[in-house]
């Protein structure tokens, strides 16, 4: 160094030869280019748990509601109401449109009951021994089940 | 939608026909009493389970009726004594009474029994066909709400259910036939418990439970104060129907005035109060009886107190009065 150099530039870097810039630059961009992986990467990841959570969400709604929706079709829930239908093919036909058939099924067979006598008061006894019920297994009670509330 | 069709249906098929079952109708308590079981394929025996309610109403009956001179309850009430010793049956029975005096704010008092004897209600009527409802609605005084007594005999009542005892000023009688049979249903209901599907009807206070009732519910037809068609039809998957009315224990005094077993304790006189009949639905019969009774002492201004559980009253015109009208649940109206 003589007087008449300058005094360097401490925050400039010296010059380097090409090569090393070259290597520096490759270098840097082969580091831009893995921190873009990375976050793609976990883009990705995020993408797939929401999707997973979403979609066992979803699974877990139609399974409870499926499931209450057999409880209302068996009347086994007593928040529920009674039973809609009593066989098989009548339970497909009354879920298959929920907002009519069901109703209108469940009023035709409770009140077929009322017409098959269910007012009876004097139901059959058989003096507390076993016996079957016969009639009618479905949804709605049999005849001899008729109970009447009155003034004792 | 995967779930919804591979999901299996909670009922399983129908086979209520080879279900064990036993029924029984007998009397008891004064009046008809009917009790249906069903269990399932290797629970336990229906028959048993009669024979078990049969045995409780038997023991209540001789404990608690006032018509057997020898019945603990004439005892207690014969006894010069305040405390007196009862078994838990009788004290769990004058509990219930009293309970429903404090909830119903004296209407239903236990200690209405000398007005009841005065009235021409000393013997049992079981059997004794009442007198025309029509001719005594006719006869019967003007038409007012019942209220509960001014003296309130029924607050001084204590029952310890860990003593044993009874406790009542001397010379109160008790009865507990305002609420017996509801308290009764509740206990048999205890004893049908473990099974599927069960009734018991104890002169018209009806319990039901079990869970296959709730799938195959019982029809219960609420019989009119003037007979013929029912006035109400409702399905009962679980709970309690009650009905009190002046239409059955119905006669005349010697003067001719017609006479009930219901008493209006503010004035110890048999309660005419614009309604005839009034049936109430509850989850216990307990409450179901409790509910009907007050009801009917207060008369058509009371009606609407039906509607917080359900139930009907007719009155005087025959007119009935649903509440509420179109109630679902665990029990609903037919159509």
């Amino acid at each position: 160094m003589t007087d008449a150099d300058p005094p360097a530039d401490p925050s400039e870097p010296a010059a380097a030869p090409p090569a090393a810039a070259a290597r520096r630059r490759r270098a840097a961009d082969d580091g831009r280019e893995r921190a873009a992986a990375a976050r793609e990467q976990r883009r990705r990841f995020r993408r797939r748990v929401a999707w997973s959570a979403g979609t066992g969400t979803v699974a877990t709604f139609l399974v409870v509601l499926a499931f209450l929706g057999s409880r209302v079709a068996s009347g086994a829930d007593p928040r529920l109401g009674p039973a809609t239908s009593s066989s098989g093919a009548s339970g497909a036909s009354a879920s298959s449109d929920p907002a009519t058939a069901g109703s209108a099924q469940e009023s035709s067979s409770w009140d077929d009951q009322w017409d098959d006598g269910a007012t009876d008061d004097d139901a059959t006894s058989d003096g507390g021994t076993a016996s079957g019920s016969g009639g009618d297994a479905g949804a709605t009670s049999s005849s001899d089940d008729a109970l009447t509330t009155r003034s004792s | 939608m995967t779930g919804v069709v591979l999901l299996p249906r909670t009922r399983p098929p129908a086979t209520a026909g080879e279900a064990p079952r036993a029924a029984s109708t007998f009397d008891a308590l004064g009046t008809r009493c009917r009790v249906i079981v069903e269990s399932r394929a290797g629970g336990p025996d229906p028959g048993e389970a009669v024979v078990a309610v049969r045995r409780l109403l038997d023991e209540a009956e001789r404990r608690l009726s006032r018509f057997r001179p020898d019945s603990d309850l004439s005892r207690l009430n014969a006894e010069p004594d305040e405390v007196v010793p009862v078994v838990p049956l009788v004290a769990d029975a004058l509990a219930s009474a009293v309970d429903a005096a404090v909830r119903t704010g004296g209407l239903l008092d236990p200690t209405v029994l000398p007005a009841l004897v005065a009235g021409g209600y000393a013997e049992s009527r079981r059997g004794v066909p009442p007198v025309g409802l029509l001719a005594a609605l006719r006869d019967a005084p003007p038409r007012r709400p019942a209220g509960p007594a001014a003296e309130r005999r029924w607050a001084d009542v204590r029952v310890s259910r860990r003593d044993g005892t009874v406790r009542r000023p001397p010379g109160v009688r008790l009865d507990v036939g305002a609420t017996a049979k509801g308290w009764l249903a509740d206990r048999c209901a205890a004893l049908l418990h473990p099974f599927d599907r069960w009734a018991v009807d104890l002169g018209g206070d009806l319990r039901v439970g079990g869970p296959q009732a709730l799938a195959r519910p019982f029809a219960v037809a609420v019989a009119g104060p003037l007979g013929g068609t029912p006035v109400g039809r409702l399905w009962l998957g679980q709970g309690a129907v009650a009905t009190s009315g002046v239409d059955r224990r119905l006669w005349r005094r010697p003067d001719g005035t017609p006479a009930h077993h219901l008493i209006d304790p503010a004035t110890g006189e048999p309660a005419w109060t614009g309604l005839l009949t009034a049936t109430a639905v509850a989850p216990t019969a307990e409450e179901a009886e409790a509910v009907a009774g007050a009801t009917l002492l207060r008369g058509p201004a009371g009606v609407d107190r039906l509607a917080l559980r359900g139930g009907l009253a007719v009155d005087d015109d025959g007119r009935v009065h649903r509440r509420p009208t179109d109630r679902r649940g665990a029990w609903r109206w037919s159509a």
